[in-house]
């Protein structure tokens, strides 16, 4: 029990020009704390990424648990002359459930990530498109997505593309 | 002074910013370890990820469960050694980074209590470097502490949004916490129907409490740093009000709504404790729960009389220890993290052997021995590794994977057993 305190044990306010620069700290802390939640709401209309906004159980959040995804990709034929054929992706086969649970939320960075991935993974898949439909429901409307990436600038020859 | 001065770098019971980083930092160590590492098999799944910025996307390599459950082992016990002993604002800095990098390599974490947590963490590097020797010697002594002020108006900032959200319709009208609503609250409600209480009312009845309950937090953050100060009073009588709502509310939270909010509701809770109790409350609550701290405290004076050679193979020891606690819990990335650890207990005790100062080194490295005996306990002991193993053999089943699903299932099944 005969420790000698250090200087800072039992802290006493910053001096003179420390201080100041410690309330120019706090200052821009508070500033930055306000801003980025405000920001949310000075973007107007529904925004969905609610990240770093204290938006806890939103409405927002809510409604979009509603809605639903689906993926498409249009893939080359197996042989000259025939049309190339669509797909449907069963996304929960090909990403974790959390990635399409974000992918309802219209998180841009990783729909854009996902069809990217989706081009680089298989040279046949010549588009992939994602689209995300939400019910009218009261509350929020949630606006309908439909993103589409063409994996290869060349048109696809063979006629429009089938269904299966 | 200045009202600005006054409000910053007033005085404020020591044992308040003392006691709130230690039991902060000791919950997010069991934390990390109980809920996050469970979930750590999936990151790198299937080869995709996505962080929060598109900067660490193009910076960072593909997350994978080593990093992932690595960097979360070494956030718990990195925490511990600062629940055990003070050693230094750059152990806080690399705590604040390793924690807020978790969450930041990946959209797999959207909680936005992790990022409450990184602020808070930051704030911690800039509280006062106190002991608990000091603090259980001196009683209730007052410290400027501006980093403490700033984490009662970070929580506040927090509470004020939070409220804002509550003010749209779906909260006004009580549907949004219908709809969350546990079946604890479903008979609450079918009581309150029972004795003729319309659904209207009972719902908007609770979002209107949420509400009200927030305000009196915000009121009580914002005035905690002065509580001590000023010893007014109505200040106390607020702080009672606010450390009430605190208890109200999560607990309310944790019981009548179905959410998965992993433990923000106990974090808040204990930083209200902190925040709003007497601070003679607090005193005596550490002189219960804070001797380790003491005791590893001490030690750095009574390390001073011990021979350097002694002195050295203790640190051996302790390293060994580390280096088997990590390979022991048999996690990815663990290993690695309890061979990291041991090279610093090893590495820092030699350069402080070079400079003649071996026995200022000893409360860390006992304190490193500690959290490792206490990480590889928490594992043992808690369902984190099964729970683990299961998900990821869920997941190699769901993609076909038979064989490595089987590995991992049984791997969990010995775990299970072992708890057993």
């Amino acid at each position: 029990l005969t420790t000698p305190t250090s200087p800072d044990t039992l802290a006493s306010p910053p001096p003179g020009r420390a201080r100041f620069i410690v309330s120019l700290f706090i200052l821009a802390w508070l500033v930055w704390q306000g801003a980025v939640p405000l920001s949310y709401y000075v973007r107007g209309g529904v925004q969905e990424d609610q990240r770093f906004s204290w938006r806890m159980f939103s409405q927002v959040w809510l409604a979009s648990k509603s809605c639903n995804v689906l993926a498409f990709e249009v893939v080359a034929p197996s042989s000259p002359g025939e049309p190339p054929s669509v797909r449907r992706l069963d996304l929960r086969h090909v990403l974790h459930s959390i990635w399409v649970e974000q992918a309802r939320q219209n998180r841009g960075p990783l729909v854009e990530k996902f069809l990217r991935a989706r081009c680089d993974r298989d040279p046949s898949v010549l588009q992939v498109e994602i689209m995300r439909t939400c019910p009218v429901a009261p509350g929020p409307v949630l606006p309908e997505v439909d993103r589409r990436l063409t994996c290869h600038v060349d048109p696809p020859s063979g006629g429009p593309p089938r269904t299966p | 002074m200045r009202a600005w001065d006054r409000y910053w770098f007033g005085p404020v019971a020591a044992i308040r910013p003392y006691l709130a980083m230690k039991a902060v930092l000791c919950l997010l160590a069991f934390d990390v370890w109980v809920l996050h590492v469970p979930v750590g098999w999936r990151y790198g799944t299937d080869g995709f990820n996505v962080a929060h910025f598109h900067w660490l996307d193009v910076l960072q390599p593909m997350p994978s469960p080593e990093l992932y459950v690595g960097l979360m082992v070494a956030v718990g016990m990195l925490a511990l050694v600062c629940v055990f002993s003070d050693p230094g604002r750059w152990a806080r800095t690399l705590l604040a980074l390793l924690y807020t990098y978790g969450w930041t390599m990946s959209l797999f974490d959207v909680y936005q209590h992790h990022y409450l947590l990184s602020l808070i963490l930051i704030a911690f590097v800039f509280f006062p470097r106190a002991r608990a020797l000091v603090v259980s010697r001196t009683g209730t002594p007052a410290v400027s502490a501006w980093a403490y002020a700033l984490v009662g108006a970070t929580v506040a900032i927090a509470y004020v949004f939070a409220i804002v959200t509550k003010l749209e319709a779906e909260w006004q009208t009580g549907e949004l916490i219908r709809r969350l609503a546990s079946p604890a609250l479903a008979s609450v409600w079918a009581w309150a129907e029972s004795q003729g209480m319309s659904p209207g009312l009972f719902w908007q009845g609770q979002a209107l409490i949420a509400i009200v309950t927030e305000c009196v937090l915000v009121v009580g953050y914002a005035l905690a740093p002065r509580v001590d100060d000023l010893g007014s009073r109505w200040l106390r009588l607020i702080a009672w009000f606010a450390l009430a709502a605190a208890i109200s509310l999560h607990a309310g939270t944790e019981l009548f709504l179905r959410l998965q909010i992993g433990w923000f509701s106990y974090y808040m809770i204990l930083i209200a404790a902190i925040y709003f109790l007497p601070s003679s409350v607090l005193v005596r609550v550490h002189a219960l729960g804070g001797r380790p701290a003491a005791g590893l405290a001490s030690l750095r004076s009574a390390a001073s009389a011990v021979p350097r050679r002694a002195m050295l193979i203790g640190v051996a020891s302790v390293a060994a220890l580390v280096g088997g606690a990590g390979f022991a819990v048999s996690l990815p990335g663990a290993g690695t993290v309890g061979l990291i650890a041991a090279s610093a207990v090893v590495g820092g005790a030699l350069l402080a052997a070079a400079f003649g100062r071996l026995h200022e080194v000893t409360p860390p490295v006992l304190a490193t021995g500690m959290a490792a005996v206490l990480m590889w306990a928490t594992f043992v002991l808690s369902s984190a590794r099964v729970e683990y193993y299961d998900g990821l053999g869920r997941f190699l089943q769901s993609r076909g994977a038979e064989a490595a699903a089987m590995a991992a299932f049984e791997q969990a099944r010995r775990y299970r057993s072992s708890r057993e």
